[in-house]
């Protein structure tokens, strides 16, 4: 790095590296701060994969335990706070409920998730152009794929529980899974090499 | 156990990245890619898109009186209330940012310290460029309030290896605060450190031999009582990771 190339992160970003530093080091009002800044979207992502409030919020608590539990194990090269947070409430909730799910997921019931996820314009307006690419490819794929999409990124389930669900033979399950990442993988930048 | 071709592997790639490939599938896919650079790559590419599709899952407002519940779950000591350091930091940060830090840094230069204080006060956080004898290779925030911490971050260099935090204060004497890696000259790690913006000097990184590899002066000098310069006596009792 040459004397005068320092690359300054955004001063949000810099802000959430910082909260979750504060946080590690057990810091009450860095906690705070941490928890309002980023319990909708915790919250957010636990209810739309689980479905039930009560349920979310136990989700998004131990989501916010293991943030500081493990606040230390952050590494921003791999990702944002935000990302980091988001990984980290996702796999709970997918684990809680793979443990939970009382009935297959009905393909009808997914359809208020997809028009969020696609069609939300608050969200749009501070989206970055590679959010807003992803949410348009999803929305212009087959219904059949983006359902399938959804079922086994945002709810866990694998292809032969699509299946069972749409009422298809895994391998189309797989297919569907299959073309639909193709398809959403496409309209993304390719990540810059970190190193020439 | 089948060995899979890469044409197999890629036909499962996105099941595997999405993390719904059934266990027997997965050990088959896991073993193809703990030889094959190519699919891991393809594999990875695609973790990246589940993990982009997640961060777009609409925010939603927790029940009331979920923060409290949090914050009393993390048994922390409960906020003072009278200082909100967080917004004094993204303050400091927020003119750090808009003025240069390297102007900040070093616009009282000609050999004084370079430490800058984001802004004026005691529980403000004060930030230091960490420099080489040559260049700046990245940047140390302190807190030095109740709980104190560090907080560096690394962007430059090319080394990969393990690296120390020590805090040193201007009487020579220092504290081991953090251990952690660095990857390509990139690494990042925050902790609990034992800081006070009275009479800390530098927060120090060395490397497992003991050599300096960068440091941030945040106040005067330490005093070379010991003649030994860098190498001043470090006081290994502090913890290491924040968790």
């Amino acid at each position: 790095m040459g004397d005068r190339s320092i690359r300054w992160a955004p001063a949000a970003r810099t802000c959430d590296d910082m909260l979750l530093a504060g946080l590690g080091a057990g810091d009450a009002q860095a906690a705070v701060a941490f928890v309002r800044r980023f319990q909708p979207m915790v919250f957010g992502v636990a209810f739309a994969v689980v479905g039930d409030r009560g349920l979310a919020e136990d989700i998004a608590q131990q989501a916010f335990e293991r943030a500081w539990r493990h606040a230390g194990l952050y590494d921003p090269r791999r990702g944002s706070v935000r990302s980091w947070l988001t990984r980290i409430v996702h796999n709970l909730a997918v684990d809680a409920a793979r443990v939970q799910r009382p009935a297959p997921i009905d393909p009808e019931d997914l359809l208020p998730l997809i028009a969020a996820i696609t069609d939300s314009p608050e969200r749009r307006a501070l989206a970055s152009e590679t959010s807003t690419q992803l949410r348009t490819a999803l929305a212009t794929l087959p219904p059949e794929q983006a359902r399938a999409v959804v079922m086994a990124a945002v709810h866990g389930l694998t292809a032969r529980e699509i299946a069972d669900a749409e009422n298809v033979p895994v391998g189309t399950a797989k297919s569907r899974i299959r073309a639909a990442m193709t398809k959403l993988h496409a309209v993304l930048p390719v990540p810059r090499a970190d190193h020439g | 156990m089948a060995e899979l071709t890469c044409q197999q592997c890629r036909e499962v790639a996105a099941e595997l990245a999405l993390d719904v490939l059934p266990c027997h599938e997965r050990a088959d896919a896991l073993a193809h890619l703990e030889r094959c650079t190519s699919c891991q790559d393809t594999v990875s590419a695609l973790a990246g898109t589940a993990d982009r599709l997640v961060e777009l899952l609409p925010a939603a407002e927790p029940p009331a009186g979920f923060e409290q519940r949090v914050i009393s779950a993390l048994a922390l000591p409960a906020p003072r209330g009278r200082r909100r350091w967080w917004i004094l930091a993204a303050a400091g940060l927020v003119a750090v940012a808009l003025a240069g830090g390297w102007v900040l840094g070093y616009s009282n230069g000609n050999g004084a310290p370079a430490g800058v204080d984001a802004q004026a006060g005691e529980r403000t956080v004060m930030y230091a460029p960490l420099t080489t004898a040559e260049h700046q290779i990245g940047n140390a925030y302190v807190y030095p309030g109740t709980p104190s911490w560090i907080y560096l971050s690394l962007d430059g260099g090319t080394a990969s290896n393990t690296v120390h935090c020590d805090v040193v204060r201007q009487d020579g004497s220092a504290v081991r605060v953090g251990t952690f890696p660095l990857n390509h000259g990139h690494g990042a790690w925050g902790g609990p450190a034992p800081v006070d913006r009275h009479t800390l000097a530098t927060a120090r990184l060395t490397d497992g031999r003991g050599d300096t590899l960068a440091t941030a002066h945040f106040g005067p000098p330490p005093h070379k009582s010991d003649g030994s310069g860098s190498h001043s006596h470090t006081d290994h009792r502090h913890s290491q990771h924040p968790h």
